[in-house]
């Protein structure tokens, strides 16, 4: 059997009907859950607990809603190199900002 | 190696197709007319999504841009002529550096060497015939030239005095065409990313089967590296000079020390593009000369991964270095220690580059002609100004060289010793492809030494300036230093003379030049392969290559 | 001697479809790579000054109505999901149900920018405005002006991109009811679909930095 012409063997299924529904579900309590713990004082642990439940909730918007999970090796690297760009633009400024 | 060549097969079954898109299957005609006269007219040109013709029209526009930018060159020289006025006003006067700067980096060395022989060469080194997206390759000009127009609706406008860099607050108070300026960079960063785009899609979509990653000639590698620098750097600076034009405009100042704001942060966003932006600028560089040294020198690379692995990593550890411009801008020392280490990370890279190339030459057969004059040019240029960057970037020593000559020479070194030399080894090594004639060896020569000598009378004295304390952008100096600036506008002169010969040469043998074979180099690479100049669709036939691009050791085809 | 592939069409360069949309998918995210990094320097100016100040931004931040924001969290969410949904749906082979889907995205999208128009207009109201324009005596400090700022710059580059992702779903709306998009080959809708759940993630981020404060 021939191999396929490009390389896109890996993106073939998506995300199913369930996995749409179950990501929806997961997202909205995420959202109620970050919406209830800002009401919470945790002092500087807020703006973290927030982030880190946004991350999860991007995470999830990612690989199930935009299928990076079947997605082309190519593509997963596009978006880790651009998370990882974000992260460090941030990094930088921030390093420079609070620390003068 | 195996056969790079798809297998043939019986017919393969009918692909399902998008109704109102048919693919159809056509036998193409046993000789075809080169790019040049398969269609004709001057909408075939202007309408075209031959990824050939819009590398020429790129070099239109990029050669325009360099004589323009050059120009603003020599007007500055002058003016540096004498330690008082000379010809202008110190208002004029920043004018001219400003737009120097913008047209050089923006409308000539960014898109340079991408859009000219990138467009040309990479689909035929991969065996495709054409790029992914073509027409998006031909929007990629046109962005260009609407970038280019705004730039100079800039210029008509009263021109800009920021310098290049567009630090604010002066640039968001100045009273100068900024609005219009940052406007037309914007766009020309969109045409950039869109060809970044199209490379990267291209590259990992289009190669021939059989012909791995670590088969692609490594022009191609170095232009696919550029192009990832350019998709993820140029937004930050569309986003920073679109937050300055806001400002510029309405008033609505992010930057604004009255309004809460740190001018230096403008500073970590535009650096962050334009640090990765010099390595736009010479990654293409560097993908040329590996070419030219290994097709002259008759040798494969002496490590083709340690060059792979270099470029990849100028590209990534590139992004890690901005803030080696901000020492002495106010910025935490914190930020300082640590950029200026990881500063250092990435000269390890182009060192990797620079004794590969050398060693390549080793028992190699070498044929001595413009492009591997101008290799060694780049080599002496390239090395002097990659170690002034070294040295600049260790902060204690930026301390008093920041914003003086000696920063202006060592990025000159490498702009114009390093992108510019690069860019015209290309055109000499390249014009007997793309036009199917040779140029003149002699004249070559003379122009290639006219350039050297005259880049490096212009800029040696620059670095000695510098040392001695002159500040960059100003418009007068105290009199001690007039005898270097009266040496580098001389300089300046020669260098202008030496490309305007080379313009003159090459023009004159694209039509009256003798006629060059495929192969004139003996070359390997895979554009060697193909008709001088290429049919329009690159390939007669479906390629067949039974070696690889530097197998120099395997018998000719 | 063997024909050049299957495919003459002067701008076509792919030996089939699948390598065409292939190309296209990865040209999608590297494309949503660089718009990404577009709204990254935002991010990272919304970091320099709230190290710089930090009671200021929270201040200001809990000025911003909380329940705006976390509604317009929860329509973006729903819409992300009606645009992967109606993939599903094409999938399925149902390009009419998908047609509705993509539409309940245009209505909560909307949604979105209505409400971001009432806020807008409170603020507006109150002297609320970018840098100079900044008349809210109640939060007169630099932080607060600086914070409200960039409240303007990124949710206002936000709903550009809002804009942008409705007029595409527009598009593909037509090109459904136009039956060019199969249960196979519907690449155009997926980069449709990609577009505007990146929309949805920038929103994701936006959300807690600008509205959820204590």
């Amino acid at each position: 059997m021939a191999p396929p012409l490009s390389e896109h063997v890996n993106e073939i299924g998506g995300s199913s009907g369930r996995a749409l529904a179950g990501a929806l579900l997961v997202l909205v309590v995420l959202t109620a859950t970050s919406w209830a713990l800002a009401n919470v004082q945790l002092g500087a642990w807020n703006l973290v607990v927030a982030l880190g439940i946004a991350v999860v909730k991007a995470g999830t918007v990612a690989f199930v809603f935009m299928e990076l999970s079947h997605a082309s090796t190519a593509a997963r690297v596009v978006a880790g190199v651009t998370l990882f760009f974000i992260l460090l633009l941030c990094l930088g400024i921030v390093g420079d900002a609070a620390l003068r | 190696m195996t056969d790079i060549v798809p297998p043939s097969e019986p017919p393969r079954p009918p692909v399902p197709r998008l109704p109102e898109e048919p693919l159809p299957t056509l036998p193409l005609p046993s000789s075809e007319p080169d790019f040049w006269r398969a269609d004709r007219g001057l909408r075939s040109w202007l309408l075209t999504s031959d990824h050939k013709r819009i590398g020429i029209l790129f070099l239109i526009g990029t050669s325009l841009s360099l004589v323009l930018g050059g120009v603003f060159a020599l007007l500055l020289r002058i003016e540096l002529l004498t330690p008082e006025r000379t010809i202008v006003d110190a208002s004029t006067y920043a004018r001219f550096f400003t737009h120097h700067g913008i047209i050089m980096v923006w409308m000539f060395m960014i898109p340079v060497i991408p859009g000219v022989f990138g467009n040309f060469f990479l689909p035929i080194m991969i065996g495709a015939k054409d790029v992914a997206f073509p027409r998006l390759n031909l929007a990629s000009f046109y962005v260009y030239v609407i970038g280019a127009v705004f730039t100079l609706v800039a210029l008509v406008a009263g021109g800009v005095d920021t310098g290049w860099t567009f630090y604010v607050p002066y640039s968001t108070t100045t009273v100068s065409s900024v609005g219009w300026v940052v406007c037309g960079v914007f766009i020309l960063g969109v045409s950039s990313i869109l060809s970044g785009l199209n490379f990267i899609v291209t590259v990992h979509t289009l190669r021939i089967r059989g012909l791995g990653w670590m088969q692609l000639p490594l022009f191609v590698w170095n232009i696919y590296a550029t192009a990832i620098i350019q998709v993820l750097a140029t937004p930050v600076l569309g986003l920073s000079l679109a937050l300055v034009g806001v400002d510029h405009v309405w008033h609505l100042g992010i930057f604004e020390p009255q309004y809460g704001g740190d001018p230096i942060l403008f500073q970590h966003l535009f650096w962050f593009y334009s640090h990765p932006a010099v390595y736009i600028m010479i990654l293409p560089a560097f993908g040329v000369i590996t070419e030219v040294v290994c097709s002259y020198s008759h040798n494969p690379p002496l490590s083709y991964k340690a060059l792979v692995a270099a470029s990849l990593g100028i590209a990534f550890v590139g992004f890690l270095t901005w803030g080696h411009h901000m020492f002495v801008a106010g910025m935490s020392t914190f930020d300082s220690g640590v950029f200026g280490a990881l500063s250092m990370f990435v000269a390890i890279f182009s060192a990797i580059k620079v004794f590969t190339w050398t060693a390549t030459l080793r028992g190699g057969s070498i044929w001595f002609s413009t492009p591997i004059f101008y290799f060694f040019g780049f080599m002496f240029l390239f090395v002097f100004g990659g170690m002034s960057g070294v040295a600049v970037a260790t902060s204690s020593l930026d301390v008093p060289w920041h914003d003086t000559y000696f920063v202006v020479a060592h990025f000159h070194f490498i702009m114009v010793g390093g992108t510019l030399t690069g860019f015209l080894a290309a055109l000499h090594y390249w014009f007997p492809k793309i036009t199917g004639r040779m140029y003149s060896e002699r004249w070559g020569l003379v122009s290639a030494m006219a350039v050297n000598l005259g880049f490096f009378f212009t800029f040696m004295p620059q670095f000695l300036l510098g040392n001695a304390g002159m500040p960059r952008r100003y418009y007068t100096y105290p009199p001690q230093y007039q005898w270097l600036n009266v040496l580098s506008t001389a300089g300046a002169s020669i260098l202008a003379i030496g490309l305007v010969i080379t313009v003159s040469y090459l023009a004159v043998a694209c039509w009256r030049g003798p006629r060059a074979g495929k192969n004139p180099w003996r070359s390997r690479c895979f554009e060697w392969r193909v008709p001088s100049p290429p049919p329009k669709h690159n390939f007669l036939e479906t390629p067949r290559w039974k070696s690889g691009a530097y197998d120099y050791h395997a018998a000719e085809e | 001697m063997q024909p050049l592939g299957a495919i003459v069409h002067d701008e076509n360069p792919y030996a089939d479809q699948a390598q065409r949309e292939h190309a296209l998918r990865l040209g999608m995210w590297v494309f949503l790579g660089s718009e990404t990094l577009l709204f990254a320097g935002l991010f990272g100016l919304y970091a320099g000054y709230r190290a710089r100040y930090p009671e200021q931004f929270a201040l200001a931040g809990m000025h911003n109505e909380e329940w705006i924001g976390s509604v317009n969290t929860f329509v973006l969410i729903v819409s992300s999901f009606f645009a992967a949904w109606a993939i599903h749906l094409v999938r399925g082979d149902r390009p009419r149900a998908a047609m509705w889907s993509l539409g309940a995205v245009i209505l909560l999208g909307l949604t979105f920018l209505g409400l971001k128009s009432v806020e807008y207009s409170h603020h507006l109201a109150e002297g609320i405005a970018p840098a100079s324009y900044y008349r809210y005596a109640e939060l007169p400090e630099r932080g607060a002006r600086m914070f409200f700022t960039l409240y303007y710059f990124m949710t206002g580059l936000h709903a550009l991109h809002v804009i942008a992702g409705l007029t595409v779903m527009v598009w593909l709306i037509t090109r459904l009811r136009r039956g060019k998009a199969t249960a196979e080959h519907h690449v155009e809708l997926e980069m449709g679909g990609l577009y505007w759940h990146l929309v949805d993630i920038v929103w994701i981020f936006l959300w807690p930095l600008l509205y959820l404060s204590t």
